[in-house]
């Protein structure tokens, strides 16, 4: 009972705080959704470029985007707004590497193009330090270089649906694409990942 | 019997991608979490930098207009002191009749007015003085 009125009363105190605090907690709010997202969306956009500096411009670039254009909306929309800006981003990323490969292809030998299989990737990367390796790295590892091995929409629909949690209309509109084609990626992403994990499992 | 164990394979591997997705965010070393917390502040800061030109009601539409009004009239209020009617002007001003120093006082006024709204080069307004006596010397 005692303990009831002083949950009460710590909620009415609460309450009438938050009338002055607004702006405060707006900005408290934005951090705290900043802080959580830009790291997820780094490891994201690592994976979709495989590349450090690219993956930290491109959430640079969102994190200023959202915070410009959209951090008046309700806290509630900044999730989706922010993949929104993120995948867009991406999505340049991946065009503008595009053309830029194609001119690359004149000047390298096919003897560089080299099949690299999962275990190989895995023993290249920086997380791996097989001294104090434990099965849960390893596992981390694999499953990140299986993502960051399937085809850009795939990879986007994959995170957004099972990793970010959205449902398939919200991932539609962030992948400004149909329901059917999230769908289809989505579907064809855990395809591919269970053939290749399938040892593993 | 096959569909449930498609479903439940896939349950796991979507458990799996969502625990390497979080491992890998728990495990990014401290430099490139340093870059994030930057990236984080110095958006926060153009966020505050929104948030006070919003308190202010200053769009960058608003702000040219108040600019562009600002310099106008730092421009009038600097040239128009050197065109004012001289005190025995005025005088004859506030008699009956209107002598000749009133009416060229009035006119050069209206040049200034002219000049200002036709946009003409400031080089002419402030040579305006070197004009006058031009004209009233060779004129």
């Amino acid at each position: 009972m005692r303990m009831a009125a002083l949950i009460t009363a710590h909620n009415e105190r609460l309450e009438s705080d938050s009338h002055e605090n607004d702006s405060l907690d707006d900005a408290a709010r934005l951090d705290h959704f900043l802080k959580d997202v830009s790291r997820r969306a780094f490891v994201a956009a690592r994976l979709a470029t495989q590349d450090e500096e690219e993956a930290l411009d491109i959430v640079q670039d969102a994190l200023f985007k959202l915070v410009q254009k959209y951090s008046g909306h309700p806290p509630g929309e900044w999730g989706a707004l922010f993949h929104t800006i993120l995948h867009s981003r991406i999505n340049d990323w991946h065009r503008r590497q595009t053309v830029r490969n194609r001119w690359r292809v004149f000047f390298s030998s096919k003897d560089d193009e080299v099949d690299v299989d999962v275990e190989e990737q895995t023993a290249q990367t920086q997380f791996l330090e097989p001294e104090r390796q434990l099965l849960q790295d390893e596992m981390s590892v694999l499953m990140q270089v299986a993502i960051g091995q399937l085809p850009l929409r795939q990879q986007q629909a994959l995170l957004l649906r099972g990793w970010e949690g959205y449902d398939i209309a919200e991932t539609a509109k962030i992948m400004k694409c149909s329901e059917g084609s999230v769908k289809t990626h989505y579907s064809r992403a855990v395809h591919s990942l269970r053939e290749k994990l399938g040892d593993y499992q | 019997m096959t569909n449930m164990r498609h479903e439940i394979t896939e349950q796991l591997l979507v458990t799996a991608v969502k625990q390497g997705m979080d491992h890998a965010v728990m495990a990014l070393d401290w430099q490139t979490q340093a870059r994030l917390t930057r990236l984080r502040l110095q958006a926060l800061e153009l966020e505050q930098k929104r948030h006070w030109s919003e308190g202010f009601g200053l769009s960058s539409l608003s702000r040219g207009v108040a600019i562009a009004t600002a310099v106008t009239l730092a421009a009038t209020l600097w040239v128009l002191p050197d065109t004012a009617l001289p005190p025995d002007s005025v005088a004859a001003v506030s008699g009956d009749h209107f002598t000749d120093a009133a009416t060229t006082a009035t006119e050069v006024d209206v040049n200034v007015m002219e000049i200002l709204m036709a946009s003409e080069d400031m080089d002419l307004l402030e040579n305006l003085d070197m004009y006058e006596w031009l004209e009233a010397e060779y004129g």
